[in-house]
């Protein structure tokens, strides 16, 4: 397993582009996002048996890098994003976003969150739900009406603030969401499945915006089964498989080549390659 | 900082009343006050001056028994349908706690009840009305008695709400607001026919019991009485904010390791 | 699977509460034998002497008995009672109930001294503040000679309760008595009474009842009401006197002694001493029967 963390030397960030962190901010601040030793598991009743999810993960993502987290299904990417974002406690493990604890009120300040599954106040409107979560994060007034409005025009809801949202399809949800993640210009972007529910017309919509925000040097850590936009974003992917990242590559020319089939190549052979190293039985349970 | 607490709070409140007015929660309610009231009324043809008594406690009873039934439908959605819409996501994705989300629903629901009990009141206000029939200044006591209570079931049944279904939350709840009087009489009649030790026992169960049934003052509106001294809704506002916090506490600590 | 054993817990958890309420109603005496289903008197009693009755407060079978625990609670102020409890009985440890203001000749409730407040008074409380609280927020005051609320704003219940139960005597013979004591309202009174006992033909209470309004001050009727007198005697003579419930009872004396008085103010002495001279047979102690027989004792020459 090559866990050996490469800054793209390439990147905008580090050369000191265009954007809010410089490479001294990059070499010598704390990094976006820090994960040691992560352990997640469940127990779907009191009765059941505790099913660990996350196994032993560590992972680093510095200020102003895009790193794709990629995986199977039931590989444990939903479960470890939850766990940054403090909806699961660990079982083991430190996870710090910009060197706050993950979970905390002053991480959660620097995350915009785009959930898996994206559902909102059916009786609400975009606006108001805008609205709320403005409010709070700490926003108010004409400030938080304005970014609202622009947020909601940037992802191409302009024109329907102010219908109920149980009249949305699920991919004007998604693109709500993805303005709603982006609420407060947050300092790390954590997607998860950004591209669900999306046509085709929203995903590149969407990929032009991650890159604009790419551009301002926010640090993106996203999971997606896209792997276009993955190879077209990322600096960096992390392969995770069965609870554990079995793999990261730096995006380097041959891997964003051929419209992300090459990626998809790597994709299925590491997995394959793990699969032959380390054999499972249908789920991994641990007995606690 | 207590002013960023009071936005969040004031915010998710918010957003849950807004969300219940628009659901059109309250109108079935509301309608249904009509209807009961209504019915009660329609006894006047019998005529109306032996059935004040009668019609005030009926629609009083009415006002009661609707407005707790509001309260536990309230609270016992708040945190279940957050989590099984998964709208607690982009919530708690927010620089907010876990508690702060818990505050903020009980304002929700509290106020949604508040709305419900107000908006009941005025119905059976104006039923009576009609008859010329008046409540006096008491009513007005057993309002604020009535709005303690509320307060303390939408915190009762938040807390069982974080601990289980909603279903059992709501049959919960209701029985524990409905029966508590009936154990507590029951408590009292026994007390001289047990052993001392069983007695110490059922004092202390006796003692430790939220006593919904303080906080209902309608018989004594519906028969007239005068209205009680100012110590004892003072009183029993504390003794309502004692256990208000007790519930949320239990619930934060429930709730604060739920993986969600 | 998880929703399925909350609910069940839940429900468990309900008939486990019943069950413990039960048990704890059913060491609380006089023990309720049956629960009241129908209006029958014998059953009201039983039904207002147990104090495990209060536990569940006015859940009742029937309308006419929820209506008469309205106007119960409407004359006393809403004050709950209930019937005391063996150990209470036996220690005299209770808060006593007792009328200021007559009883049912004044078209009130009789209080035979067997019931106790629901709500005890400080002195007779363990609670504390709980008790001074309950005191305060529920209808209390002391009982022990209270007066009761003008009943007339009553009267409608009465009436609902003998419409949703023609059986329902008590409706039949309390209404009468609270319409009476407007004195201008006897005959409505008797009119509500003999709608009664064509319901009740066999009800003591109600012929005693009308023959005591013909015969009292506001009628003077004595021929018209002596018929039902001689009836709600005829009616007691014809039942096991260990059947009677307390009201028939007591209905049954008071028979005896109106058709006494009756008589008397008919002039009709030796009638008059016959039935007293039964009546005392039936109740020694009872002193219209005795006095009339001592102020008119029977001698050689008016034994006819």
């Amino acid at each position: 397993m090559n866990k050996t963390k490469h800054p793209d030397v390439n990147s905008a960030a580090v050369a000191g582009g265009p954007g809010k962190n410089t490479a001294k901010d990059v070499f010598s601040g704390p990094p976006a996002l820090q994960i040691n030793g992560l352990n997640v598991g469940y127990k779907k009743s009191a009765f059941a048996p505790y099913v660990r999810v996350v196994h032993d993960l560590s992972l680093s993502v510095n200020p102003g890098e895009v790193v794709g987290f990629l995986g199977p299904n039931g590989a444990g990417k939903s479960t470890t994003i939850k766990a940054i974002m403090g909806f699961v406690v660990p079982e083991a493990g430190g996870i710090n976003i910009f060197g706050h604890p993950a979970g905390s009120t002053q991480a959660k300040a620097k995350i915009g969150y785009l959930p898996e599954v994206a559902l909102y106040y059916p009786f609400l409107t975009p606006l108001e739900t805008m609205t709320l979560y403005g409010r709070l994060q700490g926003l108010g007034g004409k400030a938080l009406y304005d970014e609202a409005m622009g947020l909601l025009q940037q992802v191409g809801l302009a024109g329907k603030e102010r219908q109920f949202l149980k009249t949305f399809s699920k991919g004007m949800q998604q693109r709500l969401g993805i303005a709603q993640a982006l609420l407060g210009s947050p300092d790390l972007l954590v997607l998860d499945e950004v591209s669900s529910g999306l046509d085709p017309v929203g995903r590149r919509q969407l990929r032009l915006l991650l890159h604009e925000i790419k551009e301002k040097g926010t640090t993106i850590f996203f999971s997606s089964h896209e792997l276009d936009e993955v190879a077209q974003l990322c600096d960096r992917v992390l392969l995770i498989a069965n609870g554990q990242v079995v793999d990261e590559r730096t995006m380097d020319a041959a891997l964003r080549g051929g419209i992300g089939s090459a990626l998809e190549d790597y994709f299925i052979e590491t997995l394959a390659k793990h699969q032959k190293a380390s054999p499972t039985t249908d789920g991994d349970k641990a007995k606690r | 900082m207590i002013a960023r607490k009071l936005t969040i709070w004031g915010a998710l409140a918010q957003g849950a009343i807004l969300e219940s007015i628009r659901r059109k929660d309250m109108y079935v309610a509301v309608i249904l006050a009509l209807v009961m009231i209504g019915a009660a009324a329609t006894i006047g043809t019998f005529g109306v001056h032996g059935l004040e008594i009668f019609l005030k406690d009926t629609a009083l009873n009415v006002v009661n028994l609707l407005s707790i039934l509001m309260a536990v439908l309230f609270s016992s959605r708040q945190i279940a349908e957050e989590v099984s819409r998964r709208t607690v996501y982009p919530l708690l994705a927010r620089p907010i706690g876990r508690g702060d989300l818990l505050i903020g629903k009980f304002l929700g629901a509290f106020a949604l009840s508040a709305l419900s009990l107000l908006l009941f009141a005025l119905v059976a206000w104006g039923a009576l009305a009609c008859y010329g029939l008046s409540l006096g200044v008491i009513f007005l006591q057993y309002l604020l008695l009535r709005l303690f209570s509320l307060a303390l079931i939408c915190a009762m049944t938040l807390m069982l709400s974080v601990f289980i279904t909603p279903s059992a939350t709501i049959t919960m709840a209701l029985l524990l607001a409905v029966g508590s009087q009936t154990f507590g009489r029951a408590v009292m009649l026994v007390d001289q026919t047990v052993s001392p030790n069983v007695q110490i026992l059922l004092r202390g169960v006796y003692v430790a019991l939220l006593h919904l049934d303080f906080f209902d003052m309608h018989e004594k509106v519906s028969y007239g009485w005068k209205p009680v001294p100012a110590w004892v809704p003072t009183e029993l506002f504390f003794y309502a904010l004692l256990y208000i916090g007790i519930f949320l506490i239990v619930a934060f600590l429930r709730f604060r390791r739920q993986a969600l | 699977m998880t929703e399925r054993l909350q609910t069940i817990a839940c429900a468990a958890g309900i008939l486990l509460a019943l069950a413990g309420v039960s048990g704890v109603a059913s060491h609380v005496g006089p023990i309720m034998e049956g629960g009241p289903t129908g209006i029958s008197m014998a059953e009201q009693e039983r039904v207002d002497k147990a104090a495990s009755a209060s536990l569940l407060g006015e859940f009742r079978s029937s309308t006419a008995d929820f209506l008469w625990i309205k106007v119960d609670a409407y004359v006393h102020g809403g004050v709950a009672m209930r019937g005391v409890t063996q150990q209470e009985k036996q220690s005299g440890t209770f808060d006593k109930v007792g009328s200021g203001d007559g009883g049912k000749e004044n078209g009130n409730r009789e209080h035979r001294g067997d019931e106790t407040t629901v709500i005890p008074s400080a002195s007779h409380d363990w609670r504390g503040w709980y008790g001074n609280i309950e005191r305060e927020v529920s209808p209390y005051q002391d009982m022990n000679h209270h007066t009761h609320k003008d009943p007339k704003e009553a009267l409608p219940l009465f009436r609902l309760m003998t419409v949703s139960n023609p059986h329902f005597i008590p409706g039949y013979v309390v209404g009468a008595a609270m319409i009476a004591r407007d004195h201008t309202k006897v005959d409505e009174a008797i009119a509500f009474l003999l709608e009664g006992a064509k319901n009740n033909p066999n009800s003591i209470e109600i012929a005693e009842e009308i023959g005591e309004l013909y015969s009292g001050r506001y009628k003077r009727q004595y021929e018209a009401g002596m018929p039902y007198l001689v009836k709600a005697i005829v009616l007691g003579r014809g039942r096991d006197r260990t059947t009677l419930t307390e009201d028939e009872d007591e209905a049954f004396e008071n028979a005896y002694r109106w058709a006494v008085l009756n008589r008397r103010e008919a002039g009709d002495f030796a009638i008059a001493r016959k039935v007293a001279q039964e009546g005392l047979k039936l109740y020694p102690e009872d002193v219209v029967c005795k006095e009339f027989l001592k102020e008119h004792p029977e001698q050689p020459g008016n034994a006819h």
